[in-house]
């Protein structure tokens, strides 16, 4: 049997198709079909979640930041020799240091500015060691302080300041005056010395017991010259025996800071100076208290010249460097004995010899004897090294510094933060766990119980955490199992509500009748078949509860009911707190690793959810 | 909808009675401190007050059956001493209901401001809570709004990345930790704004400048977080079938968006505001008592430090309430504005 078939191509010539039987052959007739394996791996979900875990790069990165810093947590309070326990003496507020002593940058040294110079010993004034201060950078400037009188320096005004009340300086020194004596003042007063003080009228008075005798009452300002004998011609005599002098302000009406400045005050009585009323120089006048000051107000010293100094210090060569250390004989014998150094009492100084490299002494300087009541005692003066005697091989780096305690805080910081970290965990273990079989029983069985139990969770969601907590804390006391009960009183709620809607979602599947059918226990169908479909939205859902417990840490350590006596991250912010003027190396450290560590918990968090829902991914 | 409205009011006075009536019995069993470093006269005072409210019994001599007597006072120039035991708790609570509901009397502070009403030291500290926190919210609803739509229409390119990183990082950070970096930097170190509150007596501008820093530590998270919900809520709409028959039938992207996405989008974001508005009258106590701001969180801490049960609270009751009333609101206001919606009903 044969068919011709024909067609015509596109330029319109006809082609034959010739088909005979042979054309048509069985391609598979001695083939067995199967279906051919996949070329591909296969995938399971928690892989498929990694791969794409590992693309999102912001949560690649915080997860390894995170993994930095726990290891970190881990080792460092292992590995680092200093004591975190108690107090540490003479290691107080050393700076951070990395880098050695003048390099300028986190090299541990703290820079003084406005320090009071003392010519006479051409340093600066105050217990500062001249070791530390680096060479060179001592460098003196003129200038003016407030407040505090001080020895070496001159001029400046009395200011008569006060928080809108009335306010008064006084003489010291009483003073009698007849009626008919001719008075004459002449002062300096500015009003506008310090910017933040309004300018007010004052007063001039001679005061006696509670009597006021008034001179002079004016809001003219600058330099003054004035005749006041009128206003004593008609007093009585009593009243000017033994009078003091008045200079002050007068209340105002709102609570303002209201202030004027005093100079050059002299008091002349038939043309001569009363000393007792006068001055000229305002710090001499306060520092020998010829004037008097009522210190609790705003009133003092203020403008007064004086030379200051700047310079670089150097804490970790006075905590750390050579001192002298007096030694009694019985000591260095030990010393000697234990091989520790060499060293003949007979011969003296010259045959002191250190053997061992953890020997704390570097140098004798001399042997003294000393006899008293009969009784010769020997003492060897002797240079050591601080660091040696306190047990380092070599001098201690302290990276962020150490706090009022002495403590090193790159070890509190990072035991803060492992503390933090295992409550964290712990405390979402608990609730996760908690939240989950409660959001179960209420999801699964519904009904009464569900009614029963959301009315519970109801009430005790309306109750602000922080309120649960102080309540439970102040009933309870402050003790480590109670402060965990207490955060893990709310913390559940919101686990459950999404187990809840998880299980009343799954509850009427198909497979679950399926299940019931074949007589699955109420057990098994909860854990077999329900919470494995519902696992990943409420894992999903769960995992900002870290962040969300180290913040609650924190924010319980600065209402006071924190953790008491362990390191924390909440715990070390809140009670350096007081040190954001003067140290802030103690603050900036543990509140940014906090910083750092929750942005990373959130961004890994974030990760995880598209990772394992990606439908989720994108909303917040 | 009125029976609704009821329901939820009449469930909110519900769980706020049980909830203060749980922390008031709570509080009883505490060991009350009697007013410490006082003279003897206002010590008498405070304890006479709280004898003809109902909370202590006074005898001038020794009673058994109640316990150690929690104070006993002897006054300079008299021979007898008085002596103060606690009523029973029910019978305090008794009181001190009845002082609610006749006089409005939530109690006297005993260590904090010895002597005076609880709730005048709330109503001190109030204004400058709720004027910290006005400001914030005026300041970051638009502006958390705003940068939502930029992101939103600009999702995925280089503005949304910026914007939704940066929104990412602040929200991260605690407001705590945003305060104190702020007073290190611009109070210590560049001196340009005040360190803590101003003081009563310090200039206008002073104490205008001294609202930068809590503000801004304030608003920082809440700009975040409206700015985030904006985005997601916007995404959302902007990819529903709607928005996509708005486009089609001719409407140019703008006008989708102004009539469409933004009114849609506004459904649930508008009630969270609104929340947020009753919410930051409860403030951020941290924040205030890093600041010094004498609002009602720095009271709070101050009593609980103090251990000024009583005062304690009203604290705890406002906070509360507060909690109750913005919940309630977000739930009705969902109502209002969608009336497909009624959290909380039954299926």
């Amino acid at each position: 049997m044969e068919q011709n078939y024909s067609y015509l191509d596109s330029s319109n010539q006809q082609h034959d198709i010739v088909l005979n039987e042979d054309s048509f052959k069985l391609k598979q007739r001695d083939q067995v079909i199967h279906d051919t394996k996949l070329s591909t791996k296969p995938t399971t979900f928690i892989k498929d979640a990694l791969k794409r875990f590992a693309k999102s790069k912001a949560a690649l990165v915080s997860t390894i930041i995170l993994g930095i810093i726990v290891l970190l947590s881990l080792i460092l309070p292992a590995a680092l020799p200093f004591d975190t326990t108690g107090k540490v003496s003479g290691t107080q507020y050393l700076p951070p240091k990395i880098f050695s002593a003048g390099t300028g940058f986190w090299d541990g040294t703290k820079k003084y500015k406005d320090i009071v110079y003392n010519p006479e010993t051409e340093l600066p004034d105050g217990n500062y060691q001249v070791s530390a201060i680096l060479n060179g950078s001592l460098s003196t400037y003129s200038g003016t302080i407030e407040n505090t009188t001080n020895k070496f320096a001159k001029g400046g005004y009395i200011r008569i300041g006060s928080s809108g009340k009335s306010e008064y300086v006084w003489s010291s020194s009483t003073y009698t005056l007849n009626p008919s004596d001719n008075i004459e003042l002449s002062y300096e007063i500015d009003s506008h010395v310090l910017q933040q003080y309004d300018a007010v009228p004052y007063y001039v008075a001679l005061s006696k017991d509670d009597q006021v005798i008034e001179l002079l009452n004016s809001s003219q300002y600058g330099q003054n010259t004035i005749d006041v004998s009128d206003k004593i011609s008609n007093v009585d005599a009593n009243l000017l025996e033994n009078c003091s002098l008045r200079i002050g302000i007068n209340a105002v009406d709102d609570e303002k800071m209201i202030g004027v400045f005093v100079k050059n005050f002299s008091f002349k009585v038939n043309g001569s100076n009363v000393s007792e009323f006068s001055f000229d120089d305002a710090n001499s006048a306060l520092l020998n208290k010829k004037i008097s000051i009522n210190s609790a107000n705003l009133s003092g010293l203020s403008q007064a010249e004086i030379t200051l100094c700047s310079f670089t210090y150097d804490p970790y060569s006075v905590a750390y460097g050579s001192l002298e250390y007096i030694y009694s004989k019985l000591d260095f014998e030990k010393l000697i004995e234990s091989g520790d150094i060499e060293y003949d009492f007979d011969v003296g100084i010259s045959s002191f010899k250190a053997l061992k490299d953890t020997c704390p002494i570097t140098d004798v300087i001399s042997q003294d004897v000393e006899s008293a009541g009969g009784i010769t005692v020997i003492t060897i003066k002797t240079i050591v090294s601080s660091y040696k005697q306190k047990g380092y091989k070599t001098m201690p780096y302290h990276v962020f510094g150490t706090d009022a305690d002495g403590v090193d805080m790159l070890k509190y910081v990072f035991e803060g933060t492992r503390n933090s970290l295992a409550i964290a965990v712990i405390i979402s273990a608990i609730c996760f766990i908690f939240g989950l079989c409660f959001g179960a029983i209420e999801g699964y069985f519904g009904g009464t119980v569900d009614l029963v139990m959301e009315r519970f969770v109801e009430i005790l969601s309306n109750i602000p955490s922080i309120i649960l907590i102080t309540l439970m804390v102040l009933k309870m006391g402050q003790t480590f199992s109670v402060f965990m009960l207490a955060m893990c009183m709310t913390g559940w709620i919101s686990t459950s509500g999404i187990t809840r809607t998880q299980f009343y979602r799954f509850k009427r599947r198909e497979y679950v009748l399926a299940s019931r059918s074949l007589g699955a226990s109420d057990t098994r169908l909860i854990f077999k078949h329900i919470l494995p479909n519902s696992l990943g939205t409420i894992i999903t859902s769960s995992v900002l509860m870290i962040p969300g417990v180290i913040y609650s840490e924190a924010t319980i350590a600065y209402l006071g009911i924190g953790l008491s006596g362990k390191a924390s991250l909440g715990n070390i912010l809140s009670t350096n707190q007081v040190n954001i003027a003067s140290n802030q190396y103690l603050l900036i450290f543990p509140a940014a690793l906090l910083a750092v560590m929750l942005i990373c918990f959130n961004l890994f968090g974030n990760g995880l959810r598209d990772a394992l829902n990606p439908s989720l991914k994108g909303s917040e | 909808m009125t029976k609704y409205v009821i329901k939820r009011v009449v469930l909110a006075f519900i769980s706020l009675f049980i909830i203060l009536t749980l922390t008031f019995l709570l509080m009883k069993t505490l060991p009350m401190d009697i007013p410490q470093g006082t003279t003897p006269e206002v010590k008498l005072a405070f304890l006479k007050t709280q004898v003809s409210n109902g909370y202590l019994i006074e005898s001038t001599s020794l009673i058994t059956g109640y316990g150690n007597p929690i104070a006993s006072v002897k006054l300079l120039n008299s021979s007898t001493t008085y002596y103060y035991y606690n009523r029973p708790i029910m019978d305090q609570y008794g009181s001190w209901l009845k002082a609610i509901f006749t006089r409005w009397d939530w109690g006297t502070s005993y260590s904090v401001d010895v002597g005076k009403n609880c709730m005048d030291i709330i109503l001190r500290g109030l204004p400058y809570t709720i004027k910290v926190n006005v400001i914030a919210v005026i300041i970051s609803v638009p502006l958390g709004i705003l940068l939502g739509i930029v992101a939103a229409l600009n999702k995925n390119k280089t503005t949304d990345n910026v914007i939704s990183t940066v929104v990412m990082i602040l929200i991260s950070v605690p407001s705590f930790v945003l305060i104190t970096f702020m007073i290190m930097i611009f109070g210590y170190n560049l001196k340009w704004l005040p360190t803590e509150w101003p003081k009563s007596y310090h200039s206008l501008g002073q104490k205008a400048l001294g609202y930068i820093i809590p503000v801004i530590a304030l608003s920082l998270g809440a700009i975040c977080g409206y700015c985030r919900f904006t985005r997601a809520e916007l995404c959302d709409v902007l990819s529903s079938d709607y928005l996509l028959l708005a486009r089609t039938k001719g409407l140019t992207k703008r006008q989708a968006v102004i009539r469409h996405a933004l009114r849609n989008a506004m459904v649930p974001i508008l009630p969270s505001i609104l929340a947020e508005i009753i919410g930051v009258l409860s403030g951020s106590m941290i924040l205030e008592s890093l600041y010094n701001i004498p609002g009602i969180g720095t009271v709070f801490i101050d009593a609980l430090n103090k251990r000024d049960y009583n005062l304690l609270m009203v604290d705890m009751a406002i906070f509360t309430m507060i909690g109750l009333l913005a919940s309630i609101v977000l739930d009705l206001s969902y109502g209002f504005l969608d009336p497909r919606i009624r959290m909380g009903e039954k299926k």
